[in-house]
């Protein structure tokens, strides 16, 4: 992906920043472009800072920083339309299940 | 500050597993009905060793006990408030039982089930996505499934010893009655402190803390600010911004640099050398890494600072370790150079603070804060008769 130009804000309005998407070795947020309706609410309540609004009005944020998530799904809970955003935990970090077993008598 | 590193037991992140995520019988998951790689339940037992027969016996206190304490900072409680918990590691280890441990929650009566896994997980803010949702998506059926343990506790992943973390009772800040610390109109809260870690107590040390700065605030006197010192102090934050990336250094390299150094320089077992040894290379990145940090945006901005106070609390951490000569379980503390554990001349904080460029250490009483309800109240008076009157702020 090419550098992105955002521009600062307040004081800072006049000032332009690069931002490249920094690349990581696991995707945890997914977005289904058919179901999500660009409105960035995911993009305001993330904490970490990873999710930045696309170029093109009304679609999908950018996963900027993906190596930076930390799986609280708050942007899952946030946003408006079921199924428009999903975090996945990389492999690793997919605890075991296994069916019950019979209790012993 | 006094040191505050424990083994890691949980983390959000990196290679541990989603916490809340794994089978396991503490907070949110007590007290879940384990069992071992056979299928073969792992007994319960009162503060007494009675091993318990229902899953109901499990949430009640012992004969003669009036109440039981569990959960956040609560892993050893007194005898007093001791509470029915699995048999210890080392004793089912010795009655045969294998690992992987698991929580297996259908051996419970529904309604339990419920409570951990449908209200528990599923309402509580940081698991209910990561969690109940992800792992229902994944198949997860509480009904029919058991959730493996890793390690042998409530962790949420198999940590190494040099594996540290900031949580739990050891250490913290050093702070006064108010929650107020050495630097005045400065308060602490939260896991920051010592003896303190969890949701309650952050917001209730939050709502102390903030009630006091806020009093505070209304008895002082704003001081005119000198332009000169808003001027420079942009100057040190922006900084990063300016720096040239090719010949720089990322916030994620010195990032990995800090950690691996507190890994080999203050890990599971401490001494003076290798804690000296320690102090050397932070000492070293911060005078050869941080000017040259650089940050393309205001988001790098945020991570080059947040990586800056990581080398502050790194260093303050080894100062800390240096300053106690003796080990300590309670403070999970272990020296090879000072291998006498708990010496009655050291049950005491050991509290270290900055003096231009000098560490300066002191001593102060375990129980320099008296006695706690006569303390408090003294302090709290209007508080309290504010509070009495139902019309608190
Ligand atoms: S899971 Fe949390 S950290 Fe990750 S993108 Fe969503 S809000 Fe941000
Ligand atoms: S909150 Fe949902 S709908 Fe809105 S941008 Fe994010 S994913 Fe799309």
């Amino acid at each position: 992906m090419e550098d992105r130009k955002i521009q600062g804000m307040g004081e800072d309005s006049g000032t332009e920043y690069s931002v490249r998407q920094s690349p990581a070795s696991l995707n945890p947020i997914c977005f289904d472009p058919d179901i999500c309706i660009g409105c960035n609410r995911c993009v305001q309540v993330c904490q970490c800072d990873i999710l930045f609004p696309a170029e093109r009005k009304g679609e999908p944020p950018v996963v900027m920083y993906p190596g930076e998530c930390y799986y609280c799904g708050a942007c899952v809970m946030e946003c408006p339309g079921k199924g428009a955003i999903s975090l996945r935990h990389p492999l690793m970090n997919q605890a075991k299940f296994v069916p019950a077993a019979r209790p012993k008598a | 500050m006094m040191e505050k590193t424990v083994r890691a037991e949980f983390s959000a992140a990196g290679r541990s597993f989603p916490p809340y995520g794994t089978g396991n019988n503490h907070n949110t998951w007590y007290a879940a009905t384990m069992v071992d790689a056979r299928g073969v339940e792992i007994p319960y037992a009162d503060r007494d060793g009675r091993e318990l027969r229902t899953v109901s016996e499990r949430y009640y206190p012992a004969p003669g006990q009036k109440f039981f304490l569990k959960g956040g900072v609560i892993d050893n409680p007194k005898y007093e408030y001791r509470g029915p918990e699995t048999l210890p590691f080392d004793e089912l280890i010795r009655r045969g039982y294998q690992l992987p441990f698991y929580a297996d929650l259908s051996r419970m009566p529904e309604s339990e089930r419920k409570v951990i896994w449908g209200m528990m997980v599923g309402e509580e803010a940081k698991t209910k996505v990561p969690v109940y949702q992800n792992y229902t998506e994944r198949g997860f059926d509480p009904d029919r499934h058991m959730l493996q343990s890793y390690g042998t506790g409530w962790q949420s992943a198999s940590f190494l010893e040099q594996e540290r973390q900031f949580f739990g009772a050891p250490g913290g800040l050093m702070h006064d009655w108010d929650l107020k610390t050495n630097i005045d109109g400065i308060y602490a809260c939260g896991d920051q402190l010592y003896a303190s870690d969890c949701a309650g107590a952050a917001c209730a040390t939050g709502y102390y803390a903030g009630r006091k700065a806020a009093d505070y605030a209304e008895g002082v006197e704003l001081c005119q600010c000198s332009q000169e010192d808003i001027r420079a102090e942009k100057e040190r934050l922006y900084a990063p911004l300016s720096r040239d990336e090719k010949s720089g250094i990322s916030w994620k390299e010195l990032n990995k640099a800090i950690s691996k150094a507190m890994q080999n320089y203050c890990g599971g077992v401490k001494c003076d050398s290798l804690l000296l040894e320690g102090l050397d290379l932070l000492k070293k990145y911060e005078e050869e890494a941080v000017p040259v940090l650089y940050a393309a945006n205001p988001h790098e901005l945020m991570r080059v600072h947040e990586v800056m106070d990581i080398l502050t609390v790194a260093r303050l951490v080894l100062q800390a370790s240096l300053a106690r000569k003796s080990s300590s379980e309670p403070l999970c503390f272990m020296r090879s150079d000072y291998p006498e554990t708990d010496p009655p001349r050291d049950r005491k904080y050991i509290v270290i603070r900055q003096e231009d460029e000098s560490v300066v250490v002191r001593q102060v009483p375990l129980d320099f804060f008296g006695d706690l309800e006569e303390e408090y109240e003294k302090r709290n008076r209007d508080y309290m008769e504010r509070e009495a009157a139902g019309n608190g702020r």
